[in-house]
Parts: C-alpha cells; structure tokens; sequence
C-alpha cells in the first residue's frame, strides 16, 4: 500500500503541469458559461455541460502519464523498482480518476450555481418559454445524481479503453499511434455492441430503477440508468484489467 | 599509490608494505592500519588488499590477532631479511639494465663506485 | 550460494542478437569487471539482471530466486542513461527510490551527497554529467543493496569526477555482503577495482577469471587484454 501511495503522490507532482491546466480550463469554462447565462433563463444546453469537457483531456493524459516514462528515460528507474508492473500502472490510472473527480465536483458546483442563477433568474420574470429548458424546481440531489451518471457513463468507458490502448502499445511497440487509434475505435464498438446485452443481463440482478427527471412541465422517466453507470463501470474495469496484464507481461526497456 | 596493471596488484600492495616497514615507516611489531583504512589509503579493493595481507601473514612478515587487528612482525630479523632481500632485487635488475647496455662485471663495479662518491658528495653539499 | 547464476542466457532483439548463450557466476562479496566495446551485450545483460528487460531463453538467477520484485528489491541498478525525474531534487528523488528499499537512510543520503559535493535541494534537471554520474552512485549506497550494477558509470565524466566515484565506490563497498558488477568499455580507469573480470564481445564470453591471476599468467594488464579480446 505504501508502494502505491509514494507511486501516486509522485505521479500527481510528475503531472502537476497538465492537471493544472485542466482545472484551470475547468475553472476558466465555469466562468464563461457563467457569463453566458446572460439574462434569459434560457440556457442553451451546451453552456451547462461546457465544464466537464476539460474531463475529455483525461484519456490522453493517461497514455502521456505513460509515454513520458519512455520520452524523459525514467522507464529505467521505474521499471528496476521493487514494485510489480500492474502497480505502476494503477498509481496513474488513480492520478487520473482523481483528477475526474476534482473535475466533476467543480463542474458540478458551477451547475449548481447556474441552475440556482437560473431558477432566481425566472422567478424574477414571469416565465414560461416554448423551448427546452430544465425546470428550475429540480433539486439539488437531482442535479448531482443526473451529472454523476452522465459523467461517469462516457467518461470511464473512454478512461478504460486508454488503459487497454496503453498496454497494446507496450505490447505493440511499433505502430503506437495506429494501435493506439485502433483500441479506441474497437473499444467503442465493444462498448457499443455488449451495452444492452450486458443492460439486460444487470437487470436481471439488480431490477428495474427509475429517475424522474422534470423536464418541460412534466417529467419524464430516465430507465435504467443506474445500470448503464453499473455497465460502464465493468466496462471500464475490463479495460483497466486489459491494460494491466499487457502492460505486466510486455513492458520492458 | 601507482600501480603496474601489467602486474597482480597484490603482490605491488605486498611489496610495498615491505617497503615501508624496511624504510622503518612502520616499527617492528607496531600495528598496522587494518585493511579497509589501508585499501582506502592506496586506493585500491579492499579484497586485494585482503589477500596482500593474507599472504604476508603466510610469509610471516605481519600477524592478525583476532579482534584486535594486523601487526607487523616482532622480528626485526624479518623485516632485515625484506631489507636485505629488496635490495638485491633491485641490484638484480640494476645488473640486468647495465648489461643490456654491454656494460661488463668489471665495468659495472667501477662505474658503480663512481656513481656512489657523486651521490655522497652531492649528499655532503 | 552464488550471489548471480546465469544459464544460457539468450537475448535476441528484431534484428539483433545481443546475448548468444551465456553462463556466468558472480560469487558474493567481489567487485566484478564486465568489459566489452559498445555492442557487446554488457548493457543487455546487466538490463536484464536488473530486471527491466526480459530475456529470450536462459536463467537467471540472484541470490537462488528468480529475477523479479524480490531480487530487484535488492539490487541497485545504475543504467548508463540517466534516468531521474529532473524534475525532483536530488533529496526528493533519493527518497523516492529509497522508500521502496529496506533499510535506506535519509542520514546517510544525506552524509554521501555531501560528501560529493552536491547540494540536496539542486534541481536534478540542472546537474552537469558529471554531478549527475555522482548522484547515480549515492543512489546505490544510500541504502544496503546486495547487488550493484553500474553500467558504464564512467563514460563521459570528467576524470576528477571518475577517481571520486570509483574511490568512494571502494569505500562503501561492504565486502562482506555486497556483490559489484561494473560494466565498462574504458579498462585502464577500473585496474585496481575489480577482483574478476569477464570479456564480453559479441554477445559470447571472450574471457573470464581473477584478474591477478589473469595478470600474473599473461604478463599483461586488463586493458592489454581488452585489446586482445577485441582483435
């Protein structure tokens, strides 16, 4: 366990430059779509989720987390360490689920606040408007709930498949950037293909969940959703798990 | 301390000891620096020192009492022996140099002798 | 027990075939000499003792195991590329590698950083060659390895630099229960620092054995027969 903690607090300072930026780019987004809110309760749906799109740089850092031990000739020193494979590999995948993390609770307190702005903002009019907007009465559980599963659904299938994309080019060791190209688009395929197979299968085990989610002036009924995170998740999973064994059977200097 | 690396650098560290207790560096029976301290002094293994000092306690120039450490022998007989034997030694391949030089036995006594009273003077001055 | 066994051992790159079959013994407690020209296999084999590369055939084994977490546990492994987070200090990256390493001392890091004229809080990433060559061997003492691999600690370092390193090497050097292997193509700079010598060339072993011995039955030095061996 030690092992891991000193692996993971030396990554976070190895990547301090790029995990600056992109809180900083969460910070700066936060602020923009802030700003656009601009007076009418109308956000434009676009603004609401512009935060979370610093969380798209987190594969890529994940795979530089790696390559970097190559380009800056560490590899040497961390691959003599005393430490298994798989290891190492972990202490970044931890760095950068971290920093997801970070990412959605500063997303997600900025969409706190514009759905507070938003709510003052028509109690303030009158307001009805035609086009699509959430309702200002959806409360505060709701919003995290919604952001935590949308988040989490396209985000750790996409860190997952990195994690795969790392150990096929550990393994690879020519073509990295075909190879890398290829896991990405087979990955999604899988992800695509096994989803309501795997939905169904959970079903099975966990039952039928609903949210409500109040949009226009009703609600509508988000099935399932529980399960498509629960299905991320291992999907997820199967690829940091893929990643692993590449990575702990292939890598040398 | 130079070494010949064309030579086992055990037998250079040997000889030098000897040197040195001859030269009176080291008194009969005084004890000597153990080996790390005299391995870091000439900059060499302490493993080769080890065996330099091994086998001069075979040859019986120095003694290792357990826990306490080297000592150069308590005969000064011995360490007369080294004196006596480094200097024909080196006579011996003095006479080998002359010789390449075609210089005879004859030659070489009176060209020795002339050689000395110049160094005495020089000592004098 | 033999401190490092090696039973034909095997490298083969793509194209290459850096070890072609090699068995070797390194006994405990000896400062062992690895010498070939560049392309020998040396690297090759100390990578793979160390345990960062894999090899083809063959077995190698350090202290009766395996190659693996608990030999590299206790091996020091200095490569001949640097390789530190420039980015650390040099107190930050020996406590880094030393965290992972029984019995390492932050006093003694302390003690041999001083002593070689470094200063602990430098960035590495500002270290000349020859501070960085200094840093490698403070690495390797500052804790109690059983195994040292210096591969080409030497090379490009300025002489000063080379007699600190190799004096300080021999008086760290716990004999009673460390074993030094030095990998070094400039022969003449290590004559009186290692107990055996093995000649690499061409990934075969060209010549072995005590490097006294050696000297006493050829009349030669090592690097006499370095010249031999290459021709």
């Amino acid at each position: 366990m030690n092992d891991f903690i000193t692996l993971y607090m030396k990554e976070l300072r190895a990547q301090r430059m790029v995990i600056g930026v992109l809180l900083l780019g969460t910070l700066g987004l936060s602020i923009y779509a802030l700003t656009g809110l601009g007076d009418v309760p109308q956000p434009r749906l676009a603004l609401i989720i512009l935060p979370y799109a610093s969380a798209l740089g987190l594969p890529f850092l994940l795979i530089h987390a790696i390559s970097s031990e190559w380009s800056a000739q560490t590899h040497y020193q961390i691959l003599a360490l005393p430490v298994p494979r798989w290891l190492v590999l972990l202490s970044k995948v931890a760095v950068v689920l971290s920093l997801g993390v970070v990412i959605y609770l500063c997303s997600t307190v900025f969409l706190q606040v514009i759905a507070d702005r938003m709510t003052a903002m028509m109690l303030a009019q009158d307001g009805s408007g035609d086009s699509f907007r959430i309702e200002p009465h959806m409360d505060g559980s709701t919003v995290w709930a919604v952001s935590g599963i949308v988040y989490g659904v396209l985000l750790l299938p996409l860190l997952g498949i990195a994690c795969a994309a790392s150990g096929v080019r550990v393994m690879a060791q020519r073509f990295k950037g075909l190879s890398t190209l290829g896991v990405f688009v087979a990955g999604a395929y899988l992800y695509g293909k096994l989803q309501i197979p795997i939905v169904h299968a959970l079903e099975k085990i966990f039952g039928k969940w609903e949210l409500d989610l109040p949009i226009h002036h009703g609600t509508a009924t988000a099935s399932d959703v529980h399960l498509l995170l629960m299905y991320s998740v291992l999907f997820a999973a199967l690829g940091v798990g893929v990643g692993a064994v590449l990575f702990e059977k292939y890598v040398e200097a | 301390m130079e070494f010949d690396p064309t030579r086992p650098i055990y037998l250079q560290i040997m000889e030098e000891v000897k040197k040195r207790a001859v030269r009176g560096d080291y008194s009969v029976g005084e004890q000597l620096p153990s080996v790390r301290d005299m391995a870091s002094q000439m900059g060499v293994n302490p493993n080769t020192m080890s065996r330099a000092y091994q086998e001069l306690e075979r040859e019986g120039f120095l003694h290792t009492r357990r826990g306490e450490g080297s000592f150069l022998t308590h005969e000064t007989e011995r360490v007369e022996q080294e004196r006596t034997a480094l200097a024909q030694a080196a006579c011996t391949a003095f006479i080998a140099q002359l010789r390449d030089l075609a210089f005879d036995a004859a030659r070489t006594s009176r060209l020795l002798r002339q050689v000395e009273e110049e160094v005495n003077e020089d000592g004098d001055r | 027990m033999a401190t490092v066994e090696i039973i034909d051992l095997v490298k083969r790159y793509r194209s290459t075939q850096a070890l072609r079959g090699i068995d070797l013994r390194f006994e405990p407690g000896r400062v062992s000499g690895v010498l070939g020209e560049n392309g020998s296999g040396k690297s090759t084999l100390f990578r793979i003792l160390a345990g960062v590369t894999r090899p083809t055939r063959g077995s190698v084994l350090i202290d009766g195991e395996n190659v693996g977490v608990e030999t590299r546990r206790m091996s020091a492994y200095l490569p001949e590329i640097d390789s530190f987070y420039t980015w650390m200090s040099i107190e930050e990256q020996l406590k880094f590698i030393g965290s992972f390493h029984p019995g390492w001392n932050a006093a003694k890091a302390r003690e041999l950083t001083h002593f070689m004229g470094l200063d602990s809080s430098a960035r590495i990433g500002e270290l000349s060659k020859g501070q960085r060559a200094r840093l490698k061997f403070i690495v390797a003492f500052s804790w109690p390895s059983r195994l040292v691999l210096m591969d080409e600690p030497l090379g490009g370092i300025d002489p000063p630099s080379r007699t600190r390193i190799l004096r300080a090497m021999m008086q760290e050097f716990r004999a009673e229960e460390q074993t030094i292997l030095i990998s070094t193509h400039l022969v003449n700079e290590i004559e009186e620092f290692v107990d055996d010598v093995v000649f690499l060339h061409d990934g075969e072993i060209a010549l072995q054995g005590n490097a006294d011995a050696l000297r006493n039955d050829r009349g030669a030095s090592l690097s006499q027969m370095f010249e031999e061996v290459l021709s």
